[in-house]
């Protein structure tokens, strides 16, 4: 309200602006539908007809370098119809083609264009008002059918458009098609312009690949999934976790039933998300696990030699600044008897589950590599699993790693994502005989082709919480 | 849960410290012997602590050698070897945590390796010694520790490259003392 005369200076300009032909309003044309019956012979400026289209979306143009917004519509009759004129019109409505009912936000400037064949529609606002976006508006007009089709009849048309809106966390309703990264917050509220009446329900339907939420400690790494509840409040919140090539536009669409009648709204969003390559090479020592450093040793530690070595790329879109690192999970087997009288025979095991590889080295894997909008960032980590000898007179270890290459963009509360995902294994056992270990036949070690993948890495445990068992 | 967020302390601060295989500006006063050109050095972050209080240990190991060093990072009680004594001069037993953690090192696991370059220093921390070794005892504590370090060969030309043999850097003896002035305080309230 504060800037309401600055308003309507500036819409004036801009109205003089639009007729003057300086610019072109890229209207939405929409085919209105043919009702049975008649809506009377005047245009009132009050609503008449019984029955409502309101499939029919807003649409706003800006008007750059300013803040003020010019909304159009266009209606237009079916094929081979004709809009048909009111015989009167009065409180000043500017077409005898339809009947323009504005709404609540009537404050702003509004103007209609018309003829048998199309009705425009006109408003003009300052997109900084809250409410600004948020204009209901009836308009209905009676129809002319096509000749020759057997005597009078009366038909109408009626559009409700604009009644509910998707406004953001800060409330701005957006308008035009919205560009996201995955990883990032999203934030989406309902908005219903029904004053006085009562909204007795609200859903969401959300595209693309979304969840709720992704935790990570030690101990867990959780996703979440938004359940019916999350999706029928007037809010909503979540995560898009795919994204380009393969779901690079979704839709989210906003329902509100008022008065027992549904009303809705769509967003598109192109979802964006970095292009990456993740490549593995296992140790180039032969064999691939030995007995080094008093370890059964998948490589050894030390640069050339490291068991395997994940190498990725990323490159992030505009807007991706953030972090990238790896995350490994391992299904873990390892048996071992003791050096003991009674030769104690354990395992330790994560149940063909896969579980954190972390105490050592963290959730994220030997730590993050910050990446910038539209950068290219590579990094590398390497691996030698083993297990110790001392203390054992046999030992074995048989390990599925799940590797993931991941994400997280900039900003408050956003997620790790995956990018790709690497499958490589270890397995080999080594007997002491005489004092001296030897090498078992059979040892084995593997990696493959990464692929792209959304999938998040899940874990209930972190594998240094495992511990011994009995192995009966 | 405890036990958990423990050993989450000790591997975030160890992990954080991968970040910090740099120059370190400040260095500490006491270093082990140099061997192989690599010196080693265990230090608290004060000189004495009551019964109850986190020991805190830093532990740096710094290259001084011409060539690469390469430490290997892996669970705590894989990548040190510590040897803590009683004020009477023997082993300090382990905890159950330390008993625990030291369980779960003989499982092995995830290995790497971190390459210093002349000059450079790889620096870890155990935020809580007396987690992992019970240091109940009130008097002069001693704590030694050794990390292995690999010097990988520079080669001759047509050589063939293998792994280098690692050899132990062991730190300065630190000295903690434990004392127990609030319990006696305590006490003598006591009738």
């Amino acid at each position: 309200m504060r800037n309401r005369l600055s308003t309507g200076v500036m819409a004036v300009i801009c109205l003089a602006v639009y007729w003057a032909g300086s610019f072109s309003v890229a209207a939405e044309n929409q085919t209105v539908t043919a009702r049975n019956g008649s809506v009377g012979d005047t245009a009132n400026g009050q609503v008449n007809a019984g029955g409502w289209d309101s499939s029919f979306d807003d649409h706003v143009v800006d008007v750059p370098p300013t803040k003020i917004q010019i909304w159009s519509k266009i209606f237009n009759p079916p094929q081979n119809w004709a809009f048909k004129p009111f015989n009167q019109m009065v409180q000043g409505q500017k077409s005898l083609y339809a009947d323009v009912v504005p709404g609540e936000a009537s404050g702003y400037p509004l103007w209609v264009q018309a003829n048998a064949a199309a009705v425009q529609v006109n408003r003009v606002f300052d997109a900084t008002a809250v409410n600004a976006g948020v204009f209901p508006m009836h308009v209905e007009g009676n129809l002319k059918p096509p000749p020759g089709g057997g005597g009078p009849q009366d038909f109408y048309w009626a559009v409700r458009v604009g009644t509910v809106q998707i406004a953001d966390a800060s409330n701005h309703v957006l308008v035009d098609s919205q560009t996201t990264i995955v990883g990032k917050k999203i934030v989406l509220k309902g908005i219903v312009a029904a004053a006085g009446k009562v909204v007795t329900a609200h859903k969401w339907t959300i595209g693309g690949t979304r969840i709720k939420g992704y935790t990570q400690t030690m101990q867990t790494g959780e996703q979440t999934e938004l359940q019916t509840d999350d999706l029928n409040k007037d809010n909503v919140t979540f995560y898009w976790i795919a994204g380009a090539p393969a779901t690079s536009r979704v839709e989210v669409e906003y329902e509100a039933t008022i008065d027992g009648t549904i009303y809705s709204d769509t967003v598109q969003y192109e979802v964006k998300r970095p292009t990456a390559t993740l490549t593995s090479q296992l140790t180039s020592l032969t064999p691939r696990i030995d007995l080094r450093d008093g370890f059964l040793l998948l490589g050894v530690a030390e640069p050339f030699f490291e068991g395997i070595i994940w190498s990725a790329s990323v490159t992030t879109t505009e807007g991706g600044a953030g972090q990238i690192a790896f995350t490994q999970l391992v299904n873990t087997l390892r048996h071992r008897t003791l050096d003991d009288a009674s030769s104690t025979k354990e395992k330790w095991t994560s149940g063909g589950t896969y579980v954190l590889d972390g105490a050592e080295m963290g959730i994220q894997y030997g730590g993050t590599t910050n990446i910038g909008d539209a950068a290219t960032e590579s990094i590398s980590k390497a691996d030698s699993p083993g297990i110790p000898l001392a203390g054992n007179k046999k030992v074995s270890m048989d390990d599925k790693f799940r590797v993931y290459l991941m994400y997280k963009p900039n900003g408050e509360d956003s997620i790790w994502v995956t990018l790709r995902l690497l499958d490589w294994a270890d397995a080999g056992a080594a007997t002491k005989t005489n004092e001296t270990w030897v090498l078992d036949a059979g040892q084995s070690s593997s990696t493959g082709q990464s692929s792209d993948s959304n999938v998040l890495p899940g874990w209930e445990k972190e594998v240094n919480g495992l511990g011994w068992v009995a192995d009966n | 849960m405890k036990m958990s967020i423990f050993v989450i302390i000790i591997c975030l601060v160890m992990a954080a410290c991968l970040c910090a295989s740099a120059e370190t500006k400040e260095q500490p006063d006491a270093w082990g012997p140099e061997t192989q050109g690599c010196r080693f050095s265990a230090t608290s972050d004060r000189a004495s602590y009551r019964f109850d209080q986190s020991i805190r240990l830093c532990l740096t190991l710094k290259n001084e050698n011409n060539e690469l060093a390469v430490v290997r990072q892996s669970h705590v009680f894989l990548a040190y070897r510590f040897d803590v004594r009683l004020p009477n001069g023997t082993p300090a037993p382990l905890t159950l945590e330390g008993k625990r953690q030291m369980d779960a090192s003989s499982a092995g696991g995830s290995m790497f390796g971190i390459t210093l370059k002349r000059g450079q220093s790889h620096i870890d921390e155990v935020p809580m010694l007396n987690r992992l070794y019970d240091m109940t005892m009130i008097g002069e504590y001693t704590v030694t520790v050794r990390r292995q370090v690999s010097i990988p060969r520079v080669l001759k030309p047509g050589e063939e490259r293998k792994p280098a043999v690692p050899f132990d850097v062991v730190s300065n003896t630190l000295k903690i003392v434990v004392h127990d002035q609030d319990v006696k305080k305590s006490n003598q309230q006591k009738p």
